[in-house]
């Protein structure tokens, strides 16, 4: 049984990764890697739940992650399990989809 | 425009787009007639507030994917007020159709009334250091001119306020570029061993 504790250390193990939150679907704050007040878990709560409001439009299930591009290449990650979303800030040089394969499946194993 | 969307269309994957521009709803579509104008206005209008959010924020976000079991949309900002929604089949190749997306975007730019350029990111309008430190990262300004006073004394202030200009002309104020903010201050102090102290002081936040 995978926990957060252990997903944070999988991320620790993973280059090209700035910073990460976890939120619950609200947007609380479970876990994050720095003290700074910024609002990356806001935001990417925020978007999770705008996706989850097209899926009715759509007719889709899901979803289950958000890829957010900037500007600068730089990019958002969110893995969306059943209690929570993991928001990553990547680099532009990371691949999102090798991110995905290795933490997708501890991500649909956590219950809180 | 409808030209432009039909060739994004043939993009293997791709199920249709359509441009959304803001208080105008849709402006062309190639989306399969299952997708309704009116539903097409609600997915633009819930996917414009994403980037709505961009100020708000301090992000920059022009793209998105979103994937769903039965499929995936893709977004892509081609000005302030218009974004291109393509919906594709769940295992579509996103490389190829980003490459689709990037060569036909400039031309959409064009061919849409009233599209305001979007702002490259050196465009961004620049901080100033007060601005900064009054932001969301006056805690740890305060920390690294508390540690720099411990150094060259009640000078701190003025001498990091002057940094920060030349720092901010280097990139935007973020907490991953502290340490290059700390570097240019560590000019400032004289000794060896006083420079090491102050790095140490401040390890735990570069």
């Amino acid at each position: 049984m995978s926990n957060l504790e252990q997903l944070a250390q999988t991320i620790t193990g993973l280059s090209g990764i700035r910073r990460m939150v976890v939120v619950a679907k609200d947007g609380t704050r479970l876990m994050n890697d720095n003290e700074r007040g910024d609002r990356l878990g806001e935001y990417v709560a925020y978007v999770a739940l705008t996706a989850a409001q097209l899926k009715t439009h759509l007719g889709f299930n899901g979803p289950y992650h958000i890829i957010m591009e900037q500007t600068s290449g730089d990019r958002i990650l969110a893995l969306l399990g059943e209690q929570f979303i993991l928001g990553l800030d990547l680099d532009a040089h990371v691949s999102p989809a090798i991110i995905l394969d290795r933490l997708n499946p501890i991500v649909e194993q956590i219950t809180l | 425009m409808q030209n432009i969307l039909e060739e994004i269309k043939t993009a293997p994957g791709v199920l249709g787009a359509c441009i959304f521009a803001g208080q105008k709803g849709i402006l062309a579509s190639s989306l399969p007639g299952i997708f309704k104008k009116e539903t097409q206005d609600r997915i633009g209008h819930t996917l414009n507030r994403i980037f709505k959010l961009n100020e708000t924020i301090k992000l920059d976000v022009n793209g998105l994917e979103i994937q769903y079991d039965e499929g995936l949309i893709m977004v892509k900002r081609i000005c302030k007020a218009s974004s291109l929604i393509v919906i594709c089949e769940p295992d579509a190749n996103i490389h190829l159709i980003n490459m689709t997306i990037s060569v036909l975007a400039e031309d959409l730019q064009n061919q849409i009334t009233d599209c305001e350029k979007m702002p490259l990111q050196n465009e961004v309008r620049q901080e100033t250091p007060q601005e900064v430190m009054n932001g969301s990262l006056a805690k740890e300004l305060t920390v690294i001119k508390r540690a720099l006073a411990q150094h060259i004394g009640p000078v701190a202030g003025k001498v990091l306020e002057k940094h920060m200009k030349g720092w901010l002309l280097q990139g935007q104020a973020e907490q991953r570029r502290l340490k290059e903010l700390v570097q240019l201050l560590s000019s400032e102090i004289e000794k060896e061993n006083d420079k090491n102290d102050f790095f140490a002081q401040l390890s735990e936040l570069i």
